[in-house]
């Protein structure tokens, strides 16, 4: 009855445990290397071995224990060895089973059943508070295995490494930046407000995976249901993520040491149009805009069109045939008439991406410790280059961790826990502003604007001296630097306050304190460049562009400072003293605090571009600062009750507070249940066994949660600060708001969570199966209140209004099998699915661009689209035919005539007028959910084996379902700038009347237009530059299937031959290689990474505009002292 | 030991108070710590000044505008005209008259006065300021709605019989509006920045609102109402400023709407401050974005020199010429300005040099309508050299200025059947002397060809010299309707531009409509003009607020 639930001193001892396994096995493997040639003996034993059923056990390992010599049984389970000495004993072993030791004595015959071992259900899970035998488990909980997920890998990122790998957790990164940090879900979506995030919880304090070392992590579990995670109260709505760092054993000192040295290249090149049809669309398109040729900063007419095609006919597509970069007058431009013309073609994603981006680190660890005192050390470095060809991004990490623990008595035990961490990163200054990029400016312009550097000889420009471009402005750019510093300390005491045979009573208090501060310096300055921009005009060397626009030639630094303060004490009494009931009972509190402070500072007008500090620039100042405090303070307890290993009963309870909401309303108390039935314990149950189902467990769990992360202030009145129209001196006044109106009955939302779950282990648990049903409710959701007559003259406050329920279903298979001891294989897998409704908001018109009751997070509402419009369907005089519906011009702009070409729209409702109705869910015209943007059926598949000393692996991940309605010229061609790559080269014209895009329209009038009275004639009709929407609204036709299966990783290790190692005093060395992101298969029709584009950046232009994500070959080496 | 160690660890940790969980924000005041000195108060008033909205930041498509873009004066082509003039009743509040923000904002600070721990005298200047700036946007409520619910207090968002009440009558709302102007008058100081409001600005706005509310009660027989009360009471309230004011008029007309720094200007009574921190749009919107035109009707409001209108007593003028647009090109599609010979200026009152743009003729954009071109606002200087577009204008605007005043003395004067020949010199024809036009006497002395008969001949050439003083200011408007005149909206000569000499052909594609006369519609009769009815004298609540209060009716028509 080993059935206990433990504090962290139970984690210490249980590690060990494992640890001490993985030794054993490892030993056992060296020894069988011995093994090989038996030498015959004065005596020979013999023997069978079978398991429970009498059934004969083959290729069990027999040993003698001390020595490097052994046997293996046949197939009949028999086996013989010689023995010389009566004190031999023999180790008997097989996979799966419990080793047993058994002295030879004077015996000649040892019969031997072999016993299931239980080893992998007692594999103690960290859950809260705690730990927890997994077969014990109630809740929806998951625990990772993380050698094999963390250890050796190229990309030195926790998040990363996660990714499909836990069933129900959803992970995905933005774009391919070195800085960017993850977005985690755990079982979709739970709420409209905040991030809906879960808690990630390192040594039990709050933190970021970035952070942490990998290699310093020992455990990671996942709490899914309100069950498991409830007792961490108001943050942890959305599950938990616990992630333990390594601690010392006593005994011999360890020192590891790995490292890893990848290259990187980019996975996706957007290559540019041909240029014969890049001057077909853009002159189509300008013609149906304005009735003209195209112009860009004056550059346009026919003789541009015909000098760039015949520049790419004489030198190659994208200048193929061109290698160096330098700009020759009257080859690759011209000035005619004052006016710049450029007709050199470039490969511009090739000119500014590296192929070639190297990234290393080191890793470090030193553990042991004797009796009494127990530490481990570990120190990280990791390098890495951004994808830029020149200037790129540089990131650089080091972390270390100290955990120390000593036994001070034979009760206490004091645990002294310590991390630092520092990243420094640098970047180019960003001269665009926001999300848009470097890439953007690329992808924005057409290939045959002048992206090359001066040869010397013009302009007085010095040779290298780029032209106005991004990548002149990359080359030149300052390095932004952001530096981050985190450290946390953690002190722990762990007293046995009772410590009987039926009776426990454990005791643990420990305080952290979690200081970060991240400073960010941003660059900009002056560029020395070419600047070709100025209509009509000759281009002028620069040396100081940008010397008079404030946001470009400026300084800022934003420093970041937050303090965390968390204090826990809980005491664990265990009860064993009524025969086949076990009883735990778990009391505590927990208290945090967390302070941040924001301190921002620019100025513009450097004095010198290389020198961007505030005191050295000569511009206005400009200051700000924010604070964001915030406390819980929690009550918490947990009953479980174990009668003889079926029956597992568990109720959680916790008294949370929180300062987020008003005195009266700030403690609320969470409940939560949950229950197992283990089947397979019961006697009748024993056909399971004849079913080789040794373990069948039914799981259900129901809690209810509060989620706090509602706004900062929501429930006070607050007055904020802005700038009046009103000028007395010479500065606007300062002015204040007014009060914010504040529902008084503001609160918490609940989330309550019901989940059913089965396990099923078969085969001695070589094959398991876990599954879990679940949903979630969130019952108080904020949303908008009712309607309020506007005489109130404020904005109607929130109130606890909305409901979202979402459900979902995760399967987890893990197989392993080993065929020998040299040959042993294993799969996992995972597969998950949530979907998420809004089941009650305020909406009375129920306009759809609002939430509404029925609405499923992530729908797009769009047209159906069967094809383009054919001059067939249209009279002589441009009339659509009798019979053909009639398309609402207004979709976007009046000004935009239906013609051959352009973008046909099924009508719906056959009222012969494809509109949008008034866009509300009553009234919606043709409109209908033409897709969804939530990630579906995601799934993970991991194999691997090991033969002899090599390993092998190979982790497949990707999502089975979502659609993406994306904008920007990379999705759509000359959607807002008139450009066209060269996978659109397909588009519609007299020629091509089954194209794929329709006929050709830019739109950007701006910076392509015959002249001013156009910008007038636009105006007057309310819209600027848009019209080509019109074939792009929302639509079947073009939007994007984002499902994707991509080969995240794949490993090949070789482990040197002990008797090599052996010589050198080397435990274990493995050499191995690894690819990450090697292959994938992507169901969209454009190359942009569907992994990449999920959640912010994806809007009106930028659509497919980031630094991609990145394939990494890597070859690394571990030791172990 | 042991026992000790773990009760003391567990009383530190378990002890946590309840105070641990109280934060309060610490970089925004809350509505519990903001209202405590006088700077505050102070800082708080300057939100309620974007009342005056000065010259806006308006372009041809949104945006704030000084002046209305449709009256008779001037007519746009820019259809989002509907925001100010609404034909249909809009569904929702939004965009709409119907908001109440700002009049929370003044009882907000009235409230915020009371709970202060300051000086009675400040807490009176502040409750004074809240009152005044509540009578402005309470006006401007009435003004377009007529009946509103008014409210002295901010309203809580529970609070059922507030939210929900009934409108009332206008008549009781101006009466509230002047015990706030009465309560600002005798509270303020006298002190005369020209940034600030003070005793002289409560007096001007009790001037203009008493006026307003009175011609609109008379002319629309409000019922409960005392036109002659108010009459007295603007009457009063100019006078008071006239007499013991530090204003007088200032010698150029043109100065008043093209300097940069107004602040020792004497006719300005308050101002809007420009500069390089606070920038408008309105040379941008005259010159770069000319979405609006003068009309025929606004150029021959225009007196000559010697008093009498360009047509009168049944013949035209002597000394005035019609002029006839006979361009020497061939008329284009394009931004294009042609001269106007300067004949139609000679002999006339010289603010039409001032206002309108006599070197050149708009042609409203790509619709090949040529109409007569806005000048005031910008120096002859700033039109030679094409002033800047977009919002970089940093000339000061006279938010009320004392020939408003003059001409509400007057008005008011003739209203109440006591006005004298003094009371003219010293009102209407100061402003006169200053426009080289001879001075009008109690007896007009001829018949003007365009007086409306329903109107006094003295009352008509007072109101005329209102129109042609504050012409393109933000007046023209609501003057027609609280002299309820809606009908000159509709009049042939509110929209036509220029006459153009008949053998001039315009291109085919253009829709070129003439009046019997042979002036050019600036806005054709089928596309865009909105015949004006009665019930456009109000405008029409949100149906969505209606809808959701019962209490609240519609305005009649709508």
């Amino acid at each position: 009855m080993e059935k206990k639930l433990k504090c962290s001193k139970a984690v210490i001892k249980d590690f060990w445990h494992s640890k001490a396994f993985l030794i054993s096995r490892i030993s056992l493997l060296l020894l069988l290397f011995g093994a090989i040639q038996v030498i015959g003996q004065d005596r020979v034993v013999t023997g069978k071995i079978i398991d429970l059923d009498g059934a004969p056990i083959l290729g069990a390992s027999i040993q003698i224990q001390g020595t490097a010599q052994g046997t293996i049984s046949n197939n009949e389970g028999n086996f013989s060895i010689s023995v010389d000495d009566p004190n031999t004993i023999l180790v008997f072993s097989f996979v799966g089973m419990t080793t047993q030791e058994i002295a030879v004595g004077s015996n000649s015959v040892i019969n031997v059943t072999m016993l299931i071992d239980t080893e992998d259900l007692q594999e103690v899970v960290v859950v809260g508070y705690g730990t927890m035998q997994k077969e014990n488990l109630t809740g929806a909980v998951a625990s990772v295995d993380v050698p094999l997920i963390l250890e050796a890998k190229p990309i030195a990122d926790v998040a990363k490494s996660l990714q499909g790998v836990v069933s129900g957790v959803t992970i995905t990164y933005d774009n391919g930046n070195l800085n960017e940090e993850p977005n985690i879900k755990l079982r979709g979506y739970g709420s409209v407000n905040g991030g809906s995030d879960p808690l990630i919880l390192i040594d039990g304090v709050e933190g970021r995976l970035s952070d942490v070392n990998p290699e310093a992590i020992a455990k990671i579990s996942v709490l899914k249901d309100a069950a498991s995670s409830s007792i961490y109260g108001a943050r942890a709505a959305f599950g938990v993520i616990l992630v333990t760092t390594k601690e010392g054993n006593p005994g011999r000192t360890v020192v590891n040491y790995s490292n890893n040295f990848a290259w990187s290249t980019p996975i996706w090149e957007i290559k540019h149009a041909h240029m014969e049809e890049l001057m077909e669309a853009i002159h189509v398109g300008a013609f149906r805009n304005n009735g003209g040729a195209p112009f860009a900063f004056g550059m346009g007419g026919t003789d541009w069109r015909e000098k760039s095609i015949a520049w790419e006919d004489q030198y190659g597509y994208l200048g193929s045939k061109m290698d160096d970069e330098t700009m020759s007058e009257g080859r690759d431009f011209e000035v005619i008439g004052g006016q710049f013309y450029s007709y050199r073609s470039w490969d511009v994603f090739d000119q500014i991406l590296n192929d070639n981006a190297f990234s290393q680190s080191q890793n470090l660890s030193i553990s042991g410790g004797s009796d009494r005192v127990r530490y481990n050390l570990s120190y990280r470095f990791n390098a890495k280059e951004g994808l830029y060809k020149v200037n790129t991004e540089t990131m650089d990490r080091h972390n270390l961790n100290i955990n120390v623990s000593a036994d001070l008595t034979d009760w206490a035990t004091v645990n002294f826990k310590t991390m630092y961490s520092k990243k420094i990163y640098e970047e180019p200054f960003n001269y665009r502003t926001g999300s848009l990029g470097y890439l953007f400016y690329a992808l924005r312009w057409p290939s045959n604007f002048p992206y090359g550097v001066s040869d010397g000889s013009y302009y007085g420009a010095p040779e290298g001296t780029s032209f106005i471009g991004p990548i002149g402005f990359l080359r030149e750019a300052n390095r932004n630097r952001l530096e981050r510093d985190y450290s946390k300390q953690t002190i722990e005491a762990i007293f046995d306050v009772l410590t009987r045979e039926t009776h426990e009573i454990d005791f643990t208090a420990n305080i952290s304190y979690a200081h970060s501060n991240d400073v960010d310096h941003e660059k900009g300055g002056t560029v020395p460049l070419i600047n070709w921009w100025s209509q009509g005009n000759p281009p002028v060397f620069d040396p100081l562009y940008y010397a008079g626009t404030s946001s470009r030639n400026r300084t800022d630094y934003t420093t970041m400072n937050n303090e965390l303060y968390s204090a826990n004490a809980y005491a664990n009494y265990t009860n064993t003293s009524f025969d086949g009931h076990t009883f735990n009972l778990l009391l505590g509190s927990n208290l945090e605090k967390n302070e941040y402070l924001n301190i921002y500072a620019n100025r513009p007008f450097l004095l010198d571009p290389n020198l961007p500090e505030l005191g050295l620039a000569t511009g206005d100042p400009s200051v700000d600062n924010s604070r964001v405090n915030w406390s819980v303070l929690g009550f918490f307890g947990r009953i479980n009750y174990n009668f003889r290993n079926k029956i597992l009963l568990e109720f959680n309870g916790r008294m949370d507070g929180s300062s987020r909401f008003p005195a009266g309303d700030r403690f609320a108390f969470f409940p939560s249940l949950s229950a197992g039935y283990k089947i397979s314990e019961e006697e009748f149950a024993g056909f399971l066994k004849g079913a080789r189902i040794n373990n069948l467990k039914l799981r259900t769990s129901w809690g209810q949660i509060g989620y706090q992360d509602v706004g900062q202030f929501a429930f006070i009145s607050t007055i904020g600060n802005s700038t009046a129209n009103w000028i007395v001196n010479s500065a606007r006044e300062t002015t204040f708001s007014n009060p914010t109106a504040v529902s008084p009955s503001l609160t918490w939302e609940t989330i309550e969570t019901l989940d059913f779950g089965v396990d099923i282990g078969l085969f001695n648990n070589k094959v398991e199966l876990i599954f879990d049903w679940f949903q979630r409710t969130n019952k108080d959701m904020l949303g908008p209140g009712a309607q309020l007559p506007v005489v109130l003259g404020a904005s109607v406050p929130q109130v606890n209004s909305g409901e979202m329920q979402t459900k979902g279903w995760e399967l987890t298979l893990n197989v392993k099998h080993r065929f020998s001891d040299d040959f042993n294989v294993f799969f996992s897998g995972v597969l998950y699915d949530a979907t998420a409704e809004i089941t009650k908001w305020n909406n009375e018109t129920g306009i759809l661009s609002d939430f509404y009751s029925g609405k499923t997070i992530g729908e797009i509402w769009g047209f159906e689209s069967n094809r383009l419009f054919q001059a067939e369907d249209f009279d002589g005089s441009g009339n659509l035919l009798e019979g053909i519906p009639v398309q609402d011009p207004n979709m976007y702009s009046t000004a935009f005539n239906i013609g051959p070409g352009d973008t046909k729209y099924v009508d719906q409702d056959g009222d012969g007028f494809v509109d949008k109705g008034a866009y509300t869910l009553e009234d919606h015209g043709d409109l209908k959910v033409i897709g969804n943007s939530t990630p579906r059926y995601e799934y993970g598949l991991r194999a691997g084996a090991n033969y002899k000393w090599f390993d092998f692996s190979i982790f497949f991940q990707g999502i089975g379902k979502r659609e993406y309605w994306a904008q920007g010229n990379v999705a759509l061609p000359a959607f807002h700038y008139s450009n066209i790559f060269a996978y659109q080269e397909d588009f519609w014209s007299e020629n091509n009347t089954d194209a794929f895009y329709p006929r050709p329209f830019t739109s950007n009038l701006s910076n392509y237009l015959t002249n001013q009275r156009d910008v007038g004639q636009l105006a007057l009709n309310g819209y600027t530059r848009l019209r080509g929407i019109n074939n792009y609204v929302p639509s079947s036709r073009y939007l994007q299937d984002m499902t994707y299966l991509r080969l995240k990783e794949l490993t090949l290790g070789f482990t040197l031959p002990t008797g090599i190692t052996e010589r050198v005093k080397i435990q274990r060395m493995r050499i191995y290689f690894s690819a990450y992101n090697l292959w994938e298969h992507i169901g969209s029709y454009i190359p942009v990474d569907p992994e990449s584009q999920t959640t912010s950046n994806t809007g009106f232009v930028s659509y497919g505009n980031d630094i991609p994500l990145s394939r990494s070959y890597s070859f690394g080496l571990q030791i172990t002292f | 030991m042991k026992k000790i160690i773990v009760i003391l660890t567990s009383i530190l940790i378990f002890t946590a108070c309840e105070d641990f969980l109280d934060i309060q924000p610490e970089t925004d005041f809350t509505d519990d710590n903001y209202w405590t000195s006088e700077a505050n108060l102070k800082a708080f008033s300057y939100g309620l000044y974007s009342v005056f909205l000065g010259y806006g930041t308006g372009g041809y498509f949104g945006g704030d505008h000084f002046f209305y873009v449709l009256t008779d004066d001037v007519i746009s082509l820019d259809p989002r005209v509907e925001d100010d003039f609404p034909t249909t009743v809009p569904s929702s509040q939004s965009g709409t008259q119907w908001y109440w923000s700002d009049i929370r904002r003044t009882n907000v600070l009235i409230q915020g006065a009371n709970r202060a721990d300051v000086d009675e005298s400040v807490r009176d200047k502040y409750l004074a300021i809240g009152r005044l700036f509540r009578a402005i946007e309470y006006w401007e409520k009435v003004r377009s709605f007529g009946d509103v619910p008014f409210y002295d207090e901010p309203i809580e968002s529970t609070d059922q019989e507030a939210l929900y009440k009934a409108r009332d009558s206008r008549v009781v709302v101006v009466d509230n509006i002047v015990a706030d102007l009465d309560y600002a008058i005798a509270n303020l100081d006298e002190v005369d920045d020209k940034v600030h409001v003070n005793k002289w600005t409560a007096l001007a706005l009790k001037s203009r609102i008493c006026l307003a509310a009175a011609t609109t009660f008379e002319y629309h027989n409000v019922a409960g109402s005392n036109p002659d009360q108010l009459y007295q009471a603007s009457y009063d309230a100019s006078k008071d400023l006239m007499d013991n004011g530090p204003f007088s008029l200032h010698s150029s007309y043109i100065e008043l709407f093209t300097s940069e720094d107004l602040s020792a200007n004497s006719e300005v009574i308050l101002m809007k401050k420009y500069n390089e921190n606070l920038r408008h749009s309105i040379l941008s919107f005259i010159f770069h974005e000319p979405y609006f035109g003068f009309t025929l009707d606004a150029v021959s409001s225009f007196l000559m020199t010697d008093g009498r209108p360009i047509n009168y007593d049944g013949s035209a003028h002597p000394d005035y010429t019609e002029w006839i647009f006979n361009p020497t090109d061939t008329i284009i599609k394009a931004f294009t300005s042609y001269d106007i010979p300067v004949e139609i200026t000679a002999n006339r009152d010289r603010r039409i040099k001032d206002i309108i743009d006599t070197t050149r003729v708009v042609f409203l954009f790509n619709q090949g309508i040529p109409m007569y071109s806005p000048a005031k606002y910008a120096t002859y200087e700033e039109i030679e050299s094409q002033p800047t577009q977009g919002v970089q204008a940093t000339s000061d605007c006279p938010v009320i200025r004392l020939g408003e005043i003059l001409l509400n003395y007057a008005e008011a004067a003739f209203e109440l059947g006591s006005i004298t020949q003094t009371d003219l010199d010293n009102t209407v024809n100061l402003l006169r002397a200053r426009a080289d036009v001879a001075p009008l006497t109690l007896d007009v002395g001829f018949t003007a060809d365009d007086l409306d008969p329903t109107v006094d001949p003295l009352l008509w050439e007072i109101r005329r010299e209102r129109r042609v003083e504050l012409m393109l200011e933000p007046y023209r408007k609501f003057d027609l309707f609280r002299w309820k005149k809606g009908d000159n909206f509709n009049r042939d000569e509110a929209f036509v531009g220029i006459k153009p000499d008949p053998s001039v052909i315009f291109e085919a594609d253009i829709n070129v409509l003439l009046n019997p006369d042979g002036y050019l519609y600036t806005q054709t009769p089928a596309d865009r003009r909105v015949p004006f009815e009665d019930k456009m004298y109000l405008y029409p609540l949100p149906a969505d607020q209606i809808t959701l209060n019962s209490n609240l009716d519609q305005n009649p028509g709508w």
